[in-house]
């Protein structure tokens, strides 16, 4: 691999850290007790130090390293935690990701700029970066016996061990500091260090020169044993030190892990008789056992610990093997799925050549074209299910969005988020960016109130955006809802009159005149500010749903909620379709929308109103040849397609069903994009085109009609 | 020196330190100890803190540790593992370490 390529690789995964990073900030200023949270967090800042140093982006590596020490500090205690603290490291985090667009600006020495704003974090939190002398800098050693850069980490392969270390006796006369050891385990990664002083005499009986601690440690780092063991180095000669992997301790067959009374009698603290009298009491089993000077408070501490320790493990073994994954680059997926879309046309070919010269000898080729064709269905649904991402990674990222802009805005505003785990076609994910973006901006900016006009209006003083986002058949519904101020319609309708989009004269519904809000360059806002009111956005949302086959709707009340609704199609490559025939042309139909088929003899059900009975109820339908003006003479028996939209039941009526159909999606140019009734188009296996029908959009138009 | 002067226990004031905190439970029979000016403490004097906890304990001594605990010492505390939080007071250490024995 070339430096460029190594560079490439470091970028990826210091992207998905900087994400994991600004997601666990946001996490720990709801949480600021959370230590876990906390180590993490640190635990992100050292990766990305390590690592960029290693692909020589010193000031990467460098910035990393001042922020990581003052997280290090509030990991220790030795600072408080602050707003000041979480708003600044979200400012390194975007620093270093700008650092990142640009390799080369992670190289050299830092700029004056990165400095200033160091200073300024540091004096913000209180922060004093004071140059340890060396054994007195555990936590962080420069130069300590048997030290070890920090390694590189990767959050797969992390570990728990348990680690028993019980310097001898002389470790004090050697010159030897044990808490340096202790502090250089903790550089490691996640420790939890337990002192055994049973060996610490009377005051009377000690000698101060003997060192009569010992520890317990539990340790989760990606390090390996040869990494831990390295801590010991120098000092193995003349320690007991005992490593094992918490891992192999795990007992898969005991979901809840081991009791504490377990481990007490395996660590022959207690023996099993007085574990089962102790059980048999009330009380919880540790009390007891310390209550009794079975065991000792710190004998219990370690047990627990380990306990914990162990159930921790386990609940990762089991996320682990749910969890492996492997990065893999979009274009590769798009290209993937370039090519199942070709296949599955080329099986449409080849079964409609093998229909078309059907004779008992070729049968079998048929039977073959016809497996072919579930293995390549089979193929399609595997590659479409890896190109599905759920949509609550997208909906994550707007946490710090409104976190910002409400705090720039002086507004109280609460982002609430419903529905994440609906998943979508990576590619419309992608395109959904922005429009969300604009859209979340539009409701912070004009939507939600200022803290005071909420309360002269008795609302909370805090606002709510709302996203929500559901799947109903083909189409995925994203719902963006604020508790503010509600579309002033008097307003839009005077500012488009001025802007000579409609006349005076025009009457316009509601909806209407909502749907003005996205003609270029329209905003009703007086002035413009940083974050809205040049009238680009509701511009960008609607021509970034348009391509993807995406459809907004806008629902408002003054005064009260503005909610915005994006249809957007699961998925841009291929569905199941139903071919079906209206004169001469085919289309296809989605099978997600479709219930049911029945015959329709016009002679016999014929109705001026367009109804007809289905299953005890009155199905209106729609004659697909007045709907599109097809010519030409009906067939006596016509094929009722019934589909189901927004839990309405509607006839499309057709001539004829041809049947089932693996339908790569095709986007309809420009020029028709604007056609009603259709979405995109497919190639059939004959090279013909059909087009998709949008059936929402024909029950819509025909309802309009009906009004 | 007296026990409320002490501002280093290390290993290299241990052994004149740890006279002065016998003395207090033989010949005071206890006392505060106000941990306030203590800049700087290693392993021996956690020890030595440790060892006369026990002592006095088992001599029945009433001995407590005062004061506002330095952030050395607080960092130093932490990193022995001899508390799960933060000790800030000389109270807090003496809990900490009572807790382990």
């Amino acid at each position: 691999m070339s430096d460029s390529k190594f560079i490439e690789t470091f970028k990826e995964e210091a992207l998905e850290l900087l994400g994991t990073l600004e997601e666990k900030l946001l996490e720990l200023e709801e949480h600021p007790e959370d230590k876990e949270l906390l180590s993490a967090i640190f635990r992100v800042m050292h990766t990305i130090k390590g690592s960029s140093a290693m692909f020589g982006l010193d000031r990467i590596s460098s910035f990393s390293h001042e922020v990581e020490s003052i997280l290090s500090a509030l990991r220790d205690g030795k600072l408080g935690f602050s707003k000041a603290l979480i708003g600044n490291t979200l400012i390194a985090r975007d620093m270093i990701l700008e650092m990142l667009e640009r390799p080369e600006d992670g190289m050299g020495a830092m700029p004056e700029d990165l400095t200033r704003f160091l200073d300024e974090f540091r004096d913000a939190v209180g922060f004093k970066n004071q140059q340890e002398p060396q054994e007195r800098a555990p936590v962080a050693p420069e130069t300590v016996v048997g030290e070890k850069e920090p390694k590189r980490h990767k959050a797969a392969n992390l570990e728990t061990w348990r680690i028993q270390f019980k310097p001898g006796k002389d470790m004090f006369r050697r010159g030897t500091n044990p808490l340096a050891l202790i502090g250089e385990l903790r550089n490691l990664g996640e420790a939890v260090c337990i002192p055994l002083f049973n060996d610490v005499p009377t005051l009377s009986d000690l000698d101060p020169e003997d060192c009569r601690t010992a520890w317990e440690i539990f340790l989760t780092t990606t390090a390996t044993e040869n990494d831990i063991r390295d801590v010991f180095i120098f000092v193995e000669d003349c320690s007991e030190i005992h490593i094992e992997r918490l891992g192999d301790l795990v007992d898969e067959s005991a979901p809840g892990g081991k009791k504490l009374g377990e481990i007490l009698v395996a660590e022959g603290k207690i023996d099993k008789a007085e574990l089962e009298r102790v059980l048999g009491s009330q009380k919880r089993i540790g009390e007891i056992l310390v209550e009794e000077k079975i065991v000792s408070t710190t004998d219990l501490k370690v047990a627990l610990e380990e306990q914990k320790q162990i159930q921790k493990a386990q609940k990762n073994k089991t996320a682990a093997t749910d969890m492996s994954t492997i990065r893999v680059k979009s274009e590769k997926l798009d290209q993937l799925m370039a090519l199942v879309g070709e296949l599955v046309t080329i099986h449409a070919q080849i079964m409609q050549a093998a229909s078309n010269n059907r004779n008992h000898e070729n049968d079998e080729l048929i039977s073959i074209v016809e497996q072919f064709g579930r293995l390549t269905d089979e193929l399609r649904s595997n590659t479409m299910s890896i190109r599905m991402i759920p949509i609550g990674t997208t909906f994550s990222s707007f946490k710090r969005l409104v976190r910002d802009l409400s705090a720039e805005l002086g507004k109280g505003v609460d982002l609430v988020t419903e529905g994440g785990e609906t998943e979508l076609d990576k590619t419309v994910i992608e395109k959904l960016n922005d429009p969300l973006i604009h859209i979340i901006r539009n409701s912070l900016d004009h939507g939600i109130e200022l803290p005071e006009t909420r309360r002269e209006r008795g609302k909370p003083e805090t606002g709510v955006i709302s996203l929500r986002a559901s799947q109903t058949g083909a189409s995925v519904y994203i719902t963006i809802e604020d508790d503010g101020n509600g579309l002033d319609v008097e307003k839009i309708r005077n500012k488009a009159i001025a802007k000579g989009l409609i006349k005076s004269e025009d009457v316009l519904s509601e909806q209407d005149i909502y749907r003005l809000v996205f003609a270029p360059g329209f905003s009703t806002k007086e002035q413009v500010s940083a974050v809205s009111g040049r009238g680009v956005g509701m511009d960008v949302v609607n021509r970034q749903m348009e391509m993807i086959n995406g459809t907004v709707e806008i629902e408002s009340r003054a005064g009260e909620f503005t909610r915005i609704t994006l249809k957007i199609p699961l998925t841009l490559a291929i569905i199941d379709g139903l071919l079906v025939r209206i004169g001469k042309e085919h289309f296809v139909i989605p099978l997600s929308v479709i219930v049911g088929c029945l015959e329709y003899n016009c002679a016999r059900d014929g109705s001026e109103r367009n109804i007809v009975i289905f299953h005890d109820r009155q199905l209106p339908f729609i004659n697909m040849r007045d709907f599109f003006s097809i010519g030409g003479d009906r067939p006596s028996i016509e094929q009722m397609v019934v589909v189901n939209i927004k839990n309405l039941h509607v006839g499309i009526l057709v001539d004829l069903v041809i049947g089932g159909n693996q339908t790569v999606i095709k986007p309809l140019g420009k020029l028709f994009r604007q056609a009603e009734g259709v979405s995109s188009a497919t190639v059939l296996g004959d090279g013909s085109v059909a087009l998709i029908l949008d059936v929402e959009q024909i029950v819509g138009a025909r309802e309009k009609v009906a009004q | 020196m007296k026990v409320n002067n002490i501002t280093s226990l290390t290993i290299e004031r241990a052994g004149e330190i740890r006279e002065l905190y016998l003395a207090l439970i033989e010949k005071d029979k206890g006392g505060a100890i106000d941990l306030g000016l203590l800049a700087e403490i290693d392993l021996a004097g956690i020890q030595i803190l440790v060892a006369l906890v026990r002592d006095a304990t088992a001599r029945k001594r009433d001995v407590r540790f005062t004061g506002a605990l330095r952030p050395e010492v607080t960092h130093r505390v932490a990193l022995s593992g001899l508390s799960d939080t933060a000790c800030s007071t000389g109270e807090q250490l003496e809990s900490a370490i009572r807790a382990l024995l």
